[in-house]
């Protein structure tokens, strides 16, 4: 636990968004592995990107985005980089692999998350995220939604320092944040 | 949150201005429509996000109109998706973004270029089949009022340039 000390230099506690060291979500990757959010990235930066996969325009820009500031910073072990569904009644595991192959994210650590629909929908309001229906009903299987367009940074300590909008923040800017938290600078 | 303004999404929000139908029979030098149409409407850039099987893509391209009339995108056909829609990208005020459908088709101004690009109008492609993998291509048939454009689209994860 000595890495609060390494990296007392983050900022001031008001710059917080929120602290997710008391928060434990019960999620599954596209593996259909368990993972615990965040506490399974305990130690690491985390980048967190919120998609569907039927959002074939903004989404990908997001994950573009972070697909740059990953390429920039080398992808290296200290920093995991995290895509979350806000439709997991239709992103299951399966699809999320799919989806993640057809980008070419398919040989990376880069992992996929989706869960039970409680558990997204109380984290989803944790980190920010809005998510509305547009169109159809989650019954029909059929719908649009409307939803917040960004990227969270979560330092090693599990605190939330910053919302991005996540199609339009400039990898500069993202790359300079991420800069000042991770465990190894 | 730290938001950065995009103003494409705006911008490119919808293009409507005729919105006219554009049945109009004759061109200005009285040349048969059809023809001088297949002259002066231009389609480029076509490309296309990739898709696992079953999945929903974006089409995109831009669309050059030296026509005297103005045009309107109705409807998208390709061999991989037997449904496709047309919608723009919609911003609000509270952050939040979506989709909407254009239901009464994409107008295509008159000596103006309009593009179809991530934010703003795109060509919405449903159930994909078989997968549209990086590199690949697929034929995409465009339906105007008074005529129709095939061109190929390239499968690629990122806009061209
Ligand atoms: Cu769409």
């Amino acid at each position: 636990m000595g890495l609060l000390a390494l990296t007392g230099c983050t900022g001031d506690e008001a710059d917080r968004i929120d602290d997710l060291s008391d928060a434990s979500f019960e999620l599954v990757n596209q593996d259909s592995t368990t993972v615990t959010f965040p506490d399974d990235f305990a130690g690491q930066a985390i980048v967190v990107g919120y998609i569907y996969t039927q959002c074939p325009d903004i989404c990908p820009m997001v994950t573009a985005n972070m697909r740059q500031l990953r390429d920039r910073v080398d992808a290296p072990d200290d920093v995991a980089f995290v895509t979350i569904t806000f439709d997991p009644r239709r992103d299951t595991p399966d699809r999320l692999r799919a989806y993640r192959e057809a980008y070419g994210l398919g040989d990376t650590n880069w992992q996929f998350l989706t869960g039970d629909p409680d558990t997204i929908s109380q984290l989803m309001e944790r980190l920010d995220v809005r998510v509305e229906l547009s169109r159809g009903s989650y019954e029909d299987d059929d719908y649009l939604i409307d939803h917040t367009d960004q990227i969270s940074l979560i330092d090693p300590q599990q605190r939330v320092l910053f919302h991005y909008g996540g199609s339009m923040t400039p990898v500069d800017i993202l790359a300079e944040d991420l800069a000042t938290i991770r465990p190894a600078s | 949150m730290r938001v950065f303004a995009f103003s494409a999404v705006l911008l490119f929000g919808i293009a409507a201005l005729g919105g006219c139908e554009s049945e109009s029979s004759t061109s200005d030098d009285g040349r048969n429509v059809e023809r001088a149409a297949l002259d002066t409407l231009r389609i480029t850039n076509a490309w296309v996000r990739p898709a696992p099987e079953g999945g929903v893509t974006a089409l995109y391209l831009e669309l050059h109109n030296r026509r005297a009339t103005a045009d309107t995108l109705m409807r998208v056909e390709t061999p991989v998706s037997s449904r496709t829609e047309l919608h723009t990208t919609v911003l609000h005020s509270d952050g939040t973004t979506g989709m909407r459908p254009l239901n009464n088709g994409l107008a295509v101004p008159t000596d103006t270029t309009t593009t179809l690009r991530p934010g703003g109008p795109h060509v919405m492609v449903y159930d994909v089949q078989p997968a549209l993998v990086i590199g690949d291509s697929v034929r995409v048939t465009l339906h105007f009022g008074d005529l129709m454009h095939t061109v190929t689209a390239h499968v690629r994860p990122t806009p061209p340039q």
